[in-house]
């Protein structure tokens, strides 16, 4: 009887090969976090808009914040939905450039988990880069607007209790990396499948 | 599961492999009855003209195609029953590779890619970084060793290549052209070490060239033609054919 096992590939290393795949493509990458940013930075500051008016409506009643709010959920929505589709392109593009390496990777002894693992650390890794600088961003714009809105008076007391601030970031980091790891879905499950030998033949 | 078969001696066992495929009515047969064996610690040749099936035995025996008929063994093992996740330990311990394209992994250093097949080995990190280093000795390639494959010739990068098909002491290396995309005295270079990388550590060598200097060094040469075994020459009766050499050119190479 022969000894046979199963290849391994804890996730510390699979953490810090994505790690590494992230800081060193960063560049390449810049556009897609730009995009992550971006779109994370908008629903940030609709967000932190809502949450100033929440405060607000029971001084102003339902009638007045109400509608705002439900036009920010939808605004919100089809923000999302914007931003899935962008990164799960950005993400197939990552993937079929990286094909070869794929087969590589498989030969080298690396089950569809293991690839699967790669690339979904790099998704998140992606969302939370892309999360936190559109959080900031996010958050600053929402207070912003809700000035230009309601005046300065109204929203300084909310706006000097640093609480708002922290969730404003803490949401939009957390819907970016949610919304990353959807949008990976697809292109991860793409990258699990490709099978070694049509990996290598597979010219970029 | 793994099967047992007398002759211990084999690395591979090739038996009546046949791989077809089915492409609009017609039947292109890359492989058509191959049966081959080689023994451990021989260093082989697979010659033969473009399209001659070369590359579809490298991916065959090295578990990375299925053949349509016939059974592969590696050091002992029945590849054809193994699971995906067998499969993949088989590559990762019994199997190294090199590619005619290097195929380094473009984020990591010299190091970190020889490293990698024994992560998934299961190494631990201290021998995997000892064993790294002294394999890239043995390419030649210590100084180099946190250089990013962007950063090395393209010998260098096939170096590395040898380094990492080594790196488990597989019970085979497998290698598609090595030195398709380098220059003759590079090329030369390159099996000179695969050569002593085969006769030093005694691991089994297959490598398909379309190299000729290759036919000195090789223990045997396997010639394909139309996906068969068209002639096999022991090393003794090599030097007297020279002469058939020349049939190594292909149809539309
Ligand atoms: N995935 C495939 N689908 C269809 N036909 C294929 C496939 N792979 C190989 N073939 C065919 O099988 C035959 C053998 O191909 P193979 O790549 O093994 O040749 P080779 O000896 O490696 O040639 P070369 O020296 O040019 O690399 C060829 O006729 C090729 O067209
Ligand atoms: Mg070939």
């Amino acid at each position: 009887m022969v000894e046979q096992g199963h290849s391994s590939f804890p996730l510390s290393e699979a953490l810090a090969m994505s790690a590494q795949s992230v800081r060193l493509r960063l560049g390449r990458m810049l556009i897609v976090l730009g995009g992550v940013a971006l779109a994370v930075a908008f629903l940030t500051s609709l967000y932190v808009m809502k949450d100033v008016l929440a405060g607000f409506a029971e001084r102003m009643g339902p009638e007045e914040t109400t509608p705002v709010v439900a036009m920010g959920n939808w605004w919100m929505a089809v923000a999302a939905l914007i931003t899935i589709t962008g990164i799960t392109n950005a993400m197939l593009m990552s993937v079929t450039e990286r094909v070869k390496e794929i087969g590589t990777l498989k030969c080298l002894g690396a089950t569809w988990l293991h690839i699967l693992q790669i690339f979904l650390f790099e998704a998140a890794f992606l969302g939370l880069l892309g999360g936190v600088a559109g959080g900031v961003v996010g958050t600053l714009l929402g207070m912003l607007s809700a000035t230009g809105q309601l005046g300065w008076e109204m929203v300084a007391p909310v706006a000097k209790n640093p609480l708002i601030y922290l969730a404003g970031i803490g949401w939009g980091t957390l819907a970016s990396v949610v919304l990353c790891l959807m949008s990976s879905i697809y292109p991860v499950y793409y990258a699990a499948r490709i099978e070694a030998a049509e990996a290598l033949r597979y010219e970029v | 599961m793994a099967q047992n078969v007398s002759e211990e001696q084999y690395a591979v066992l090739v038996e009546g492999v046949k791989k077809y495929y089915y492409m609009g009515g017609t039947t292109v047969k890359a492989s058509d009855g191959v049966d081959l064996s080689i023994k451990r610690g021989e260093y082989v040749s697979i010659m033969g003209p473009s399209g001659s099936g070369k590359t579809t035995l490298f991916n065959l025996v090295g578990g990375l195609d299925k053949p349509t008929e016939g059974r592969i063994f590696i050091d002992k093992t029945d590849i054809s029953k193994l699971d995906a996740y067998e499969l993949a330990w088989l590559r990762c311990r019994k199997i190294g590779y090199i590619f005619q394209t290097f195929n380094l992994i473009p984020i990591m250093t010299a190091v970190q890619n020889v490293m990698l097949p024994m992560i998934f080995a299961g190494v631990p990190k201290k021998e995997r970084q000892q064993r790294g280093e002294h394999l890239l000795e043995m390419v030649g390639l210590a100084d180099r060793k946190d250089h990013k494959p962007t950063e090395l010739s393209g010998g260098q990068q096939q170096r590395v290549a040898i380094a990492r098909a080594f790196a488990n002491n597989p019970a085979i290396v497998l290698a598609d052209e090595p030195t398709g995309n380098l220059d003759l005295k590079t090329g030369l270079a390159i099996i000179e070490l695969m050569v002593k990388m085969n006769r030093e550590n005694g691991i089994t060598v297959m490598c398909n060239t379309h190299d000729l200097k290759i036919i000195d060094a090789s223990d045997r040469i396997v010639w394909m033609r139309d996906g068969q075994v068209e002639r096999v020459e022991d090393r003794s009766s090599i030097k007297l054919q020279v002469g058939d050499m020349e049939d190594g050119s292909g149809e539309g190479e």
